[in-house]
C-alpha cells in the first residue's frame, strides 16, 4: 500500500472516531470474532473487557494479544493479560499499547472482580493512560476508572454492565476533551452446550450507539468457530479457536467494506 | 403566548392522575414481591407519560395515601361493593363481576388461595391484590370518642427542604438592574419547603394540613406574612349512618369517565395501562398543587345503592386581569386564569388570588353490583369575566363568569363484556360523549374499544376524560387497546390512537389529525431476570415554524421512540435495572434527529437493615430539545421526579433513606447534571452559569 492509501486511512480512521484519545478496546481475539460483543463473557480477557467478569477465572492466567486494524502497521494493538486469584475472585493486570512513533498510547492497570453471592460478581479498574505525541507536542498521563458487574440469571442466561470512566474524566485541565465516558450492557445466552450468542449495546456519551451480536459455536473438542457483526460502522467478523491443555490459541479479523481486514490474534496460557 | 399555553397544560395534567398509577406505586412502596418489577415498570411509564406534557412537578402524595389507607384497612371481600374494588384498578369490570358471580355461587370465600379458581384470576393478579383484600369478619365499630382518638389516632408529620446548589439568574441581580425591571429577580430565597401534616382515626376521621413555599418565594416576610405561599388542608368524617362521608377544605371531586367532573380523580391516558376511569367520588385532599383545586364543604350520603353528592367551593385564584373597575379597583375582565402557582416575581405577586371562584354541584348514582347509571351537574362563577385574546383557535373557548355543565353517565357487566359511556353538555350547547366497551373472550386476554366525540364548543373547565388535547373538546377518535398473556412469562400489549382535531389549535392552523401506537412485550427471562421492549410511534400535524410565507403550511411530524429495559433482581436485597432508549423525531422530509439515552439502576435494600440506597447513573445525547428523554427516578417519599434529558451530558442521583427509630425516617437525596456540550443550563431566571447543575433534598418523616 502506498503512502496516500495509508494517509487516507489514517484520516479516515480518524474521522470515524473524531480523535477519539483513550477509546475503549475490546481486547482478545475471542471476543473478537464474535464481533468484539464480551460484556456477559467471563475470561481472562474481561480484565480488559469487564471487570466483573474476572470473579469466575480460575487460578493463575496470562495471555498476549495482537490486532493490526486494517493492515496499516500504524495502527496496532498489543495488549498483556496477567491474572492472579485472591479471595473470591481474580487480579487483572493490564498493559496496551496502541499506536507509532508520532502518537500512541500506553494503558497499564489493575483490575479486581469478585463474587458477591452464588450468581452476582462485581468488579472495579484503575487504569493509567499515557499519551505520547510527536516530539515537541507533549506527553500526557490520565487516569481513570471502569467498574462492571456479571449476573448470571440462570442456566442459560449471563447478563453483564460495563461503565467505562463514569465521571468523563478530563484529559489536561487547558482541555476541553475527555476521555470516552460510556456504559456497556449486553447477554450471553448460552443455547445448548455447543452453541452460545452474545449481544450487546454500547453508548458513548459522543457518540452513536453501537450494537453488537456474536455466535460461538464449539465444532469439535479441541476447535470453535465464532462469526458477528457490529453497526457504526457495519463489520462483519469471523474467527477460530483452538484449545490444547492449557494452551488457548485464537484467531479472528474483522472486515469493513472499504477499509478490509483487521486480524487478532491471542494465546493464553493457564498455570497448574 | 407559548407559555400560557403550557400553563394551561400544567394545569390539566396536574388533573390527569391516576388511581391505578397509585396502586401500583403503594405496591412498590411497600412489598418486596415478585411483581414487585412489574409494577414499578407501569408506575414509572405512567409518571413519564403524565409528564411529557406537563413542565411542573406533580403531587402524587393524595393518592399514595389512598393507598396506604387502603393498606391499612384492606378491603374485605365476602363483604364488599364494586365501587370499592373498582379502586384497584389493576382489576378489571369483568375480574370483579366473575368474583361476585363466584360468591354468588359458592358463597362466603374462606381462603384467599380460592382467587385462584376465580375466572381470570391468575397468580400475577392476585399477587398484586393482597395487600389490600381481607376474607375478615365484618369490619368492627370505632366510635369516635375522645380518649379513643387520642390513644389509636395515628399522625405522620413531613418535613422537605430542596435546594438547587449552583445560584440560578433570579437570585443574581443588583439593585439597578431591579430599578430598571423589577422583575429581573425573584423576591424570595432558592430553597423549596414543604410539610404535611396527616391525622387519621381508623377509617372514620381524618385531618391534615399541607404548606408549600417554592424556590424565589418569600418566607415569612413581604408578599407571604403567612410564611408558605399555599396551604392546603380538610377535616373528613367518614362513614357515619347514611352519611358516606363530609368534608370541610380541600378536596377532590370526579364521577363517571370524567367528562364532566373529573378533578384529578384518574388519569386515562392511552398508554397507561386502563382507558377506562376508576368510578370517583369526593375525597379529601392535602395535595400541594396549587391550581385547579376545590376547597369549602362536600358531602356524600349513601341510602341502599343511591349515592348523593353535592358540594361547594368557593375560593381565591390568580388571574391576568385585562380590564378593572376604574373607581372600585375590582378586576372585570381576565385574560386566563390558573397561573403556574409560582409567586416569585412582582408580577405574579400581584396577580396573587385577585379573582373569586364558586362552583357548586353534585352528582347523584344508582349503583348494584353489576350496574351504575349517573347524573351530574355542577356550577361556576368567577368574579371576573374570561375574555381570552381573540384568536381564531380560541374562538370556541371558554368566555365569560359563569358556566353549568351537565351530564350522565353509566357502566354495566355482561358476562365477559363491560361497557360504559358518559355524554356532557356545557351552558352554551356544546356536547361531549364518549362510549367504549371491554371483552375478555379468555382470561389471558382483554380488548378495550373506545370512541370519543368532544364537539369544539364543548367547555368544561374540569373536565378530565380520555384524550390527546389537555382540555376535553375539539376531539374525535378511536382508542384500542389490548393486553395478552401470550404463554407463561411473556405478555404482549399495546394500543392505538387515532384522532382528529376539527377546529384549529394552537400553532396549529388547519383542521388536523394523528395517531398514536404502541406495542410493548415484557419477558421473564427468569424468576430474576424482565425485559421489555417497547415501541412507540405518534404522528401528528402542526405549523412549518419559522416559516417566511404569510399562509402557514402543514407538516406532518413523527416521532418513534425505541425503549429496552432490563430488570435484575440479584438477591432480595439487590437490584439493578438498565435502560436504553432510542428517539427519533421527523418533520417534512428535512428534519431527522435523534436522542439516545442508557442509564444504570440499581437499588439496596439489605434485608432487616434500617436503611436503602438507590442510584443512578445516566449518558443522554440528544439532538435538540425536541428529541428529549423522560425517565422516572427515585425520590423522596411523595415526591417524585421524572428529569428530562437533551444535549449532551451525564446524570448522577443517589437517595438514601434511614429508619433509625420507628417514628423517624430521614431521606436525603443529591442529583447532578453535568453536560459536555453547554456552558449556561437553563434559559431566563432559572439560568445556571456553568456545565453542572446539582439538587439537593432533605425529608423529615415523624410518625406518632
Amino acid at each position: 500500500m502506498d503512502l496516500r492509501g495509508l494517509i487516507l486511512i489514517f484520516l479516515f480512521v480518524i474521522s470515524t472516531k473524531c480523535l477519539a484519545v483513550g477509546e475503549l478496546n475490546v481486547i482478545g481475539a475471542r471476543a473478537a470474532g464474535m464481533a468484539f460483543s464480551s460484556v456477559a463473557l467471563s475470561d481472562e480477557w474481561s480484565a480488559f473487557n469487564n471487570p466483573g467478569g474476572l470473579a469466575r477465572i480460575k487460578g493463575y492466567q496470562a495471555g498476549i494479544y495482537f490486532e493490526n486494524r486494517f493492515l496499516v502497521k500504524e495502527i496496532s494493538l498489543k495488549a498483556l493479560v496477567v491474572t492472579i486469584p485472591v479471595w473470591k475472585g481474580s487480579f487483572g493486570l493490564i498493559l496496551l499499547h496502541n499506536g507509532f512513533s508520532l502518537y500512541s498510547e500506553i494503558k497499564g492497570g489493575v483490575a479486581y472482580g469478585m463474587s458477591l453471592g452464588k450468581y452476582f460478581s462485581a468488579g472495579v479498574q484503575l487504569n493509567c493512560l499515557r499519551i505520547s505525541q510527536a516530539e515537541g507536542y507533549g506527553n500526557k498521563n490520565v487516569f481513570s476508572f471502569e467498574i462492571g458487574a456479571q449476573f448470571k440469571a440462570s442456566e442459560h442466561l449471563t447478563l453483564g454492565v460495563h461503565i467505562v470512566n463514569p465521571v468523563a474524566t478530563r484529559i489536561s485541565r487547558n482541555s476541553s476533551d475527555r476521555l470516552p465516558a460510556l456504559i456497556r450492557l449486553g447477554l450471553l445466552w448460552k443455547i445448548s452446550e455447543d452453541l452460545l450468542t452474545t449481544v450487546e449495546a454500547e453508548k458513548d456519551l459522543l457518540h452513536k450507539p453501537v450494537i453488537r451480536a456474536g455466535v460461538e459455536y464449539h465444532l469439535v473438542k479441541p476447535l470453535f468457530a465464532r462469526v458477528g457483526i457490529l453497526t457504526n460502522p457495519t463489520t462483519f467478523t469471523f474467527g477460530a479457536g483452538l484449545e490444547f491443555g492449557s494452551f488457548k490459541l485464537d484467531l479472528a479479523s474483522g472486515y469493513h467494506l472499504i477499509l478490509g481486514y483487521s486480524p487478532q490474534a491471542s494465546i493464553t496460557y493457564r498455570f497448574k | 403566548m407559548a407559555y400560557l399555553l403550557l400553563k394551561k397544560e400544567v394545569e390539566n395534567n396536574i388533573l390527569r392522575i391516576t388511581i391505578q398509577l397509585i396502586t401500583v406505586l403503594s405496591i412498590t412502596l411497600t412489598s418486596n414481591s415478585a411483581a414487585q418489577n412489574v409494577s414499578a415498570d407501569f408506575i414509572e411509564q405512567t409518571i413519564e407519560k403524565l409528564s411529557e406534557n406537563t413542565t411542573k412537578e406533580i403531587d402524587f402524595s393524595d393518592h399514595a395515601d389512598e393507598f396506604e389507607q387502603l393498606r391499612n384497612h384492606p378491603i374485605n371481600i365476602n363483604n364488599t361493593t364494586f365501587n370499592e374494588l373498582n379502586q384497584l384498578s389493576f382489576l378489571n369490570e369483568i375480574q370483579i363481576n366473575n368474583l361476585f358471580l363466584y360468591i354468588q355461587t359458592y358463597g362466603t370465600i374462606f381462603s384467599l388461595s380460592e382467587l385462584l379458581a376465580i375466572d381470570g384470576f391468575d397468580s400475577m393478579t392476585i399477587q398484586k391484590t393482597l395487600p389490600f383484600i381481607s376474607i375478615g369478619s365484618p369490619p368492627q365499630k370505632h366510635p369516635i370518642r375522645v380518649k379513643e382518638l387520642f390513644s389509636y389516632g395515628r399522625s405522620e408529620l413531613i418535613i422537605r427542604y430542596q435546594q438547587v446548589l449552583q445560584k440560578q439568574k433570579g437570585y443574581v441581580f443588583n439593585d439597578s438592574l431591579l430599578d430598571k425591571n423589577p422583575n429581573a429577580g425573584y423576591v424570595g430565597s432558592p430553597q423549596k419547603y414543604v410539610f404535611r401534616y396527616k391525622y387519621s382515626f381508623y377509617d372514620r376521621l381524618s385531618f391534615g394540613i399541607s404548606g408549600e413555599k417554592d424556590p424565589g418565594e418569600e418566607f415569612f416576610r413581604g408578599s407571604q406574612p403567612t410564611g408558605m405561599d399555599f396551604y392546603s388542608g380538610y377535616l373528613s368524617l367518614t362513614n357515619t349512618g347514611i352519611l358516606k362521608n363530609v368534608t370541610l377544605g380541600n378536596f377532590r371531586a370526579g364521577f363517571g369517565q370524567g367528562l364532566v367532573l373529573g378533578s384529578g380523580i384518574s388519569a386515562a391516558v392511552p398508554g397507561t395501562g386502563s382507558i377506562r376511569r376508576a368510578s370517583g367520588s369526593i375525597r379529601p385532599s392535602i395535595s400541594t398543587n396549587d391550581v385547579a383545586y376545590l376547597r369549602g364543604v362536600a358531602s356524600t350520603l349513601r341510602i341502599k345503592n343511591l349515592e348523593i353528592s353535592v358540594f361547594y367551593s368557593d375560593h381565591k385564584l390568580d388571574a391576568n386581569p385585562i380590564n378593572s373597575d376604574s373607581l372600585t379597583r375590582e378586576i372585570l375582565q381576565i385574560s386566563s386564569m390558573n397561573g403556574s402557582g409560582y409567586h416569585r416575581l412582582p408580577k405574579e405577586i400581584q396577580n396573587k388570588n385577585n379573582i373569586r371562584e364558586r362552583i357548586y354541584g353534585g352528582n347523584l348514582n344508582y349503583r348494584n353490583n353489576f350496574f351504575s347509571i349517573g347524573a351530574t351537574a355542577f356550577r361556576s362563577h368567577w368574579s371576573a369575566s374570561l375574555d381570552p385574546r381573540s384568536y381564531p383557535y380560541n374562538r370556541f373557548s371558554f368566555k365569560g363568569n359563569e358556566n353549568l355543565n351537565i351530564g350522565s353517565d353509566f357502566q354495566f357487566v355482561v358476562r365477559n363484556i363491560y361497557v360504559f359511556g358518559e355524554l356532557g353538555r356545557s351552558m352554551n350547547g356544546g356536547i361531549a360523549w364518549l362510549l367504549g366497551g371491554q371483552f375478555s373472550p379468555d382470561p389471558r386476554m382483554a380488548f378495550t374499544l373506545l370512541y370519543r366525540n368532544y364537539q369544539r364548543n364543548y367547555q368544561d373547565l374540569l373536565s378530565n376524560a380520555i384524550g390527546q388535547n389537555s382540555a376535553n373538546a375539539n376531539e374525535t377518535g378511536f382508542v384500542f387497546t389490548f393486553n395478552a398473556k401470550l404463554f407463561p412469562g411473556f405478555v404482549l400489549s399495546g394500543y392505538a390512537d387515532l384522532f382528529q382535531f376539527p377546529w384549529l389549535k394552537y400553532q396549529v392552523d388547519f383542521s388536523t389529525h394523528g395517531s398514536e401506537y404502541q406495542i410493548q412485550g415484557d419477558y421473564s427471562a427468569s424468576k430474576y431476570v424482565l425485559m421489555s421492549l417497547r415501541l412507540r410511534i405518534k404522528s401528528k400535524q402542526a405549523n412549518i415554524s419559522g416559516s417566511q410565507d404569510p399562509i402557514s403550511h402543514l407538516a406532518e411530524s413523527k416521532t418513534i421512540a425505541l425503549r429496552y429495559q432490563l430488570d435484575w433482581s440479584i438477591s432480595s436485597s439487590l437490584q439493578m435495572k438498565n435502560r436504553f432508549d432510542i428517539l427519533e423525531n421527523r418533520k417534512d422530509i428535512t428534519y431527522k434527529h435523534y436522542g439516545y439515552l442508557i442509564s444504570q439502576g440499581l437499588r439496596l435494600k439489605p434485608v432487616m437493615k434500617t436503611y436503602s440506597l438507590a442510584l443512578l447513573y445516566a449518558l443522554f445525547d440528544t439532538d435538540s430539545y425536541n428529541e428529549r428523554i423522560y425517565t422516572y427516578e427515585n425520590d423522596v417519599l411523595y415526591g417524585y421526579s421524572v428529569p428530562i434529558f437533551y444535549g449532551k451530558g451525564i446524570r448522577f442521583s443517589l437517595l438514601a433513606d434511614w429508619s433509625p427509630v420507628k417514628w423517624l425516617t430521614l431521606w436525603m437525596k443529591y442529583a447532578q447534571t453535568f453536560y459536555t456540550d453547554r456552558n449556561v443550563i437553563g434559559t431566563g431566571l432559572e439560568e445556571v452559569e456553568g456545565n453542572t447543575k446539582s439538587e439537593l433534598t432533605f425529608q423529615l418523616r415523624f410518625r406518632f
